[in-house]
């Protein structure tokens, strides 16, 4: 008896169905109290601006300076056979696509 | 809405009747067909291929539109939905991190054996690579950047200010028109191009991979900005921003190995 009595109710448990959770926990993402999010959000701030202001604004400015100073000065290099490999045009023309010195040279000779 | 909460037994988004997938997959064949025909050199395969990418752009467009009528207005996008949308993304996100490791692969078998029609060399001879502590820096301190500001907002959005959050997302937004900005100054005055051995094509196809999802990902927190200025997002539920987010995050940590393998690694030291 205790034995049917066991199965009754692991058959009961399984074929149950499963309830529809109502609460609104949100999976997979940033959670805390209020607070907490408040200081996490003013971290980032300082994180992003403090970033921002001591890395990408001098070395942008270096960039600037290289760029003018020595910008687009490349070596010349032998015609090795692997390089600007053409079988074919391009269906644009004859040049790679952003490739200016080509495009110059084209509409130079033309 | 009212007929709907009334007779749904359900947590689930059974969805209505939409065009957009059928137009899609039709915009979409037109646009490879396109693309086929003008590879080929026929006259008006430019002009297909144009056609296709237009209604590509409307289609989306529109679709995402829908999408966000029933998430906002409708109420369709219970937790249940939610959380199936974040499993999407984030499934979404790993068959995109193995679209990269293909390409990675691809590097790595044409830089670490190098064959002798190239020299046997990394970079290959007569190929000047770029210096990676100039413009790629620059680009790495800008993309790293743009991920904490994205940070600062979705934390802003938490807390429930506004505010911060809008300017968190434009700077974050302009950070990454910025970065877009340095790769086309970089593409266009690379000392090589496309069709300069394997290193042109793995070069550029890598970086112009990445900088395409760049692009996506500027225009999805641009979508998100809109939907943060016009109140669709709250303290609790802005799964859209999330996910923006989660897919801002990749882009960001690919370029990481980007930078430091196609561009730092594979430049040649001087002895």
């Amino acid at each position: 008896m205790a034995m049917i009595r066991s199965v009754a109710r692991t058959v009961s448990r399984v074929a149950a169905p499963t309830p529809i959770r109502t609460t609104t926990r949100r999976m997979m993402s940033s959670d805390g109290t209020h607070e907490e999010i408040v200081q996490t959000a003013d971290m980032w701030f300082k994180i992003s601006m403090l970033g921002t202001a001591a890395t990408i604004v001098p070395f942008g400015l270096y960039m600037v300076y290289v760029e003018s100073s020595h910008g687009d000065h490349h070596h010349e290099q032998p015609a090795y056979d692997h390089l600007q490999i053409r079988s074919k045009n391009f269906p644009w023309g004859k040049c790679d696509l952003l490739d200016s010195k080509c495009k110059k040279a084209l509409a130079a000779s033309a | 809405m009212m007929r709907l909460v009334q007779t749904q037994k359900h947590p689930f988004h059974v969805v209505d009747s939409s065009p957009w997938p059928l137009f899609t997959a039709l915009s979409v064949f037109l646009t490879f067909s396109g693309l086929t025909l003008y590879m080929h050199f026929y006259s008006k395969g430019g002009f297909i291929l144009a056609l296709g990418l237009f209604f590509v752009v409307i289609c989306a467009s529109f679709w995402w539109r829908d999408v966000v009528r029933e998430a906002t207005f409708e109420g369709q996008h219970t937790s249940f939905v939610r959380n199936g949308l974040k499993m999407g993304m984030v499934l979404f996100i790993i068959s995109e991190a193995m679209l990269f490791f293909a390409f990675f692969w691809g590097f790595f078998h044409a830089s670490l054996n190098p064959v002798p029609e190239i020299g046997c060399v990394w970079p290959p001879k007569g190929i000047e690579a770029l210096n990676p502590f100039h413009v790629p820096f620059l680009n790495t301190l800008v993309l790293v950047h743009s991920g904490a500001m994205v940070t600062w907002a979705h934390y802003s959005v938490l807390a429930g200010n506004r505010r911060d959050a809008i300017s968190a997302l434009i700077f974050t937004i302009l950070l990454a028109v910025f970065f877009t900005f340095l790769q086309a100054y970089e593409y266009v005055n690379a000392p090589f191009g496309l069709s300069d051995n394997v290193y042109g094509s793995v070069f550029f196809m890598t970086t112009g991979l990445h900088g395409f999802h760049v692009i996506i990902g500027t225009l999805f927190l641009a979508v998100c900005l809109i939907r943060l200025i016009t109140h669709h997002l709250t303290k609790k539920i802005h799964v859209g921003f999330e996910a923006a987010i989660w897919y801002w995050h990749f882009v960001d940590v690919v370029w990481i190995f980007v930078f430091i393998f196609i561009y730092w690694w594979a430049f040649p030291v001087e002895v």
